[in-house]
């Protein structure tokens, strides 16, 4: 009997807790929104112009890519950059495909194109490619850019010319979708990036919080990188990693809102649960490496570490959440849901059942509206479902990093599937 | 059974309800498409002259001739737009369409009044504008003087150098690829010219003896106001701030000036950036440039400049 009336405190316990958890996250988004749209705005350095250029490497991972790896290749030879001050590495990391023919292809005709190929027994993944051409790259700034990315033509300057600032360790763009009009998937999927980058990137960065390098139309000092030992080859977000170590470490990430550079999102939903899966597994492990340096660190000021926290804990959220959703459904049964029967207590609940975790009808409508696209408003609703369908792929997401961490056993990259072309 | 049908039915209704606009906007498919990004945008202080100096040479190969000087020609947009032609002079007053100085190497205004138009002006050759002139935007192949009171809404492109002795609104943008000398007041929000020499503008020379140096990028928390005093200061680097910028007395900053606010400089003269170089003066609300001054390449502001 003792062990019920324990079990049902602690249930009621885990509500409340997650009651709180909740309200911050509403708390925090109504912040971001509120700040974009109202406050003043912070710039970056990309209305700069100087004559003086940085030399640039411009790394990017490749698996299998032959459907878009001409597009961004002729992307960057297109680049208002001093070409004697750039080079590009396309790392070929056990294509199966044609990649290795178009690369050569491409270096035989431009001496700055350094094709690395990764065969054999070499380890396959982003981070460890990432490492083997930081070892053979020559530019002070690593540029990174996922494959199946369009950069435009001044974008490299746009993105170099914010490390004038010396406090800068990364610089991050904006991601915005080209395949939009695909289906209804990337319809939402569009909406979610901008929801993301155009009023949470911007508003981090406004309140001088913790605005996220992103792994991609991204770019990080390389001697910093190297003085840090490079990307940690046992974490699936490398790009979080990155950014919490930066912070850590006492230098910043700025995000260039300006920097825009299109994407292609996943347009089949199996695709999107294994990109979500993968970002959860490798953002939650981050959480488990970072929690406790992120507090300790003097660098970091209190709202940082607050923002910091709650950015950790972003894919964690939803998994918490699905608990929380077993522990009412119990204690429904035990008769003991009286803990909310307080209305306002309920319908919070409720609300961010509805909201969910990336705050759409705040943020996302905001950014529609910045982004001056009206009807699309219209799907905001169905980010209920969205919100479901995250949280179920999260949640597996947070349980392979703890199963990662338990059974210590290390990750394997899963890429993205291309639509390009298809 | 006929109640519980419409409660049932109720219910459904109700549900539905909140995603009728969704499910309305997936099927009729108003507003699909991508963000749009213009993946050939690249930094160009110059590209308005650039792209309107081409968007002219092609709409004269596809024109035709009407009388009174004026030509009908076809625009990228396959809009057709009357052009009017003049040799060397033109009278002040009221135009209503592009005008192309084509063949003379010196071009002057006439009359009294003002010369005011809503449209774009071509100078191939030098421009002399010796009364007040008022128009959208100007572009001249080779130098430009103005010495009546000047008023640009958007952009002004001078291939050669320029020289403002009157008071002046530069409008949005204007490029000068050589030298621009601005010797009256005038507002700005973006200028661009190899060498900015505002009033008597400032020597390089000037800073030879006992010159105080400060190394690397400043970058202080909060507002930066620097005063000199009977020295010289020179900063090898950049000066950034997210707050007010304020300068006085003697200083040559050989990097860039940024602030998230305001930028005043003012005192005994200073120098931003280096011959050869192009570095930029930037604040996002307000520039205010009070004495004599030499920046080498860009000045722009998302507020209003103002020298005085």
């Amino acid at each position: 009997m003792l062990e019920v009336a324990f079990l049902i405190v602690f249930l009621k316990a885990y509500l409340v807790f997650l009651f709180i958890l909740i309200s911050l996250y509403i708390i925090r988004h109504f912040i971001f929104t509120y700040n974009r749209i109202l406050s003043e705005q912070r710039v970056a350095y990309h209305d700069i112009l100087d004559s003086d250029f940085p030399t640039v490497s411009i790394l990017i991972p490749m698996h299998n890519e032959e459907k878009v790896a001409e597009d961004i290749l002729k992307a960057l030879i297109n680049q208002e950059y001093p070409k004697e001050k750039m080079e590009i590495i396309p790392i070929n990391d056990h294509s199966e495909d044609r990649t290795k023919e178009i690369l050569e292809r491409y270096a035989e005709n431009y001496s700055f194109i350094k094709p690395l190929h990764r065969l054999g027994d070499e380890p396959r993944g982003k981070t460890v490619s990432l490492n083997d051409a930081l070892r053979i790259a020559k530019g002070e700034i690593i540029v990174v850019y996922d494959a199946d990315y369009l950069p435009l033509k001044g974008q490299i300057r746009e993105l170099v010319i914010n490390f004038i600032d010396p406090d800068v360790g990364a610089v991050m763009g904006r991601v915005i979708p080209i395949n939009t009009p695909k289906n209804l998937l990337t319809r939402l999927l569009d909406m979610e990036r901008s929801g993301g980058y155009q009023v949470d990137q911007q508003a981090r960065f406004n309140l001088g919080l913790i605005p996220q390098y992103g792994g991609t139309v991204g770019a990080i000092r390389k001697a910093l990188l190297i003085e840090m030992g490079g990307f940690d080859e046992k974490i699936l977000a490398e790009d979080t990693e990155i950014t919490f170590r930066l912070y850590i470490n006492g230098y910043e990430v700025l995000y260039n809102n300006k920097a825009e550079c299109y994407e292609e999102s996943p347009e089949s939903w199996q695709a999107r649960a294994k990109q979500i899966r993968r970002w959860s597994r490798g953002h939650n492990q981050v959480l488990f490496k970072y929690f406790f340096p992120l507090w300790i660190s003097k660098k970091l000021n209190f709202w940082q570490k607050i923002d910091g926290t709650l950015l950790l804990f972003v894919y964690a959220v939803p998994f918490l959440f699905m608990l929380g959703i077993l522990d009412s459904i119990a204690l429904f049964f035990l008769g003991e849901m009286e803990i909310f029967s307080v209305f306002w207590v309920f319908l919070a609940l409720i609300a961010y059942n509805s909201f969910g975790n990336f705050a759409s009808f705040f943020q996302i409508g905001l950014a529609c509206f910045l982004d001056g696209v009206k009807e699309r408003i219209r799907l905001l609703p169905f980010f209920y479902f969205i919100f479901l369908f995250n949280m179920w792929c999260t949640s597996l997401g947070a349980l392979d990093a703890l199963l990662d961490i338990t059974a210590r056993r290390k990750p394997n990259w899963d890429k993205t599937e291309r639509f390009r072309g298809s | 059974m006929e109640q519980f049908g419409w409660i049932a039915l109720s219910f459904v209704i109700l549900l539905l309800l909140p995603f009728l606009p969704g499910i309305i906007e997936t099927i009729l498919k108003k507003d699909i498409k991508s963000l749009t990004i213009n993946q050939n945008f690249f930094k160009d202080p110059g590209y308005f002259g650039k792209s309107f100096k081409s968007l002219i040479k092609n709409a004269l190969d596809n024109s035709k001739p009407l009388a009174g000087n004026t030509l009908k020609v076809r625009f990228p947009s396959d809009k057709w737009e009357k052009i009017l032609i003049c040799s060397d002079k033109i009278n002040t007053g009221k135009y209503d369409r592009i005008i192309i100085f084509a063949e003379a190497e010196n071009v002057t205004l006439e009359g009294n009044g003002l010369l005011e138009s809503n449209y774009e002006i071509y100078v191939k050759n030098n421009f002399l504008i010796n009364k007040p002139f008022f128009a959208r935007a100007l572009y001249v192949g080779k130098n430009l003087t103005i010495f009546a009171p000047f008023r640009i809404t958007r952009w002004a492109h001078v291939e050669g150098s320029c020289n403002i002795l009157d008071n002046s609104n530069l409008g949005i943008s204007f490029y000068s690829a050589e030298q621009l000398q601005i010797k009256a007041p005038c507002s700005f929000k973006r200028i661009f010219a190899s060498e900015i020499m505002i009033n008597k503008g400032e020597e390089e020379q000037a800073f030879q003896s006992d010159p105080t140096y400060m190394e690397g990028t400043i970058k202080p928390k909060g507002k930066i106001d620097i005063e000199i005093e009977n020295s010289k200061l020179i900063i090898d680097r950049n000066i950034l701030s997210d707050d007010e910028i304020i300068i006085k007395g003697k200083f040559w900053i050989k990097g860039n000036l940024f602030s998230n606010k305001n930028i005043l400089l003012t005192g005994a003269g200073g120098i931003v950036g280096e011959k050869g170089k192009i570095k930029t003066l930037y604040a996002k609300k307000e520039i205010k440039l009070i004495g004599n001054f030499k920046v080498y390449g860009y000045i722009y502001t998302d507020g209003i400049g103002h020298i005085v």
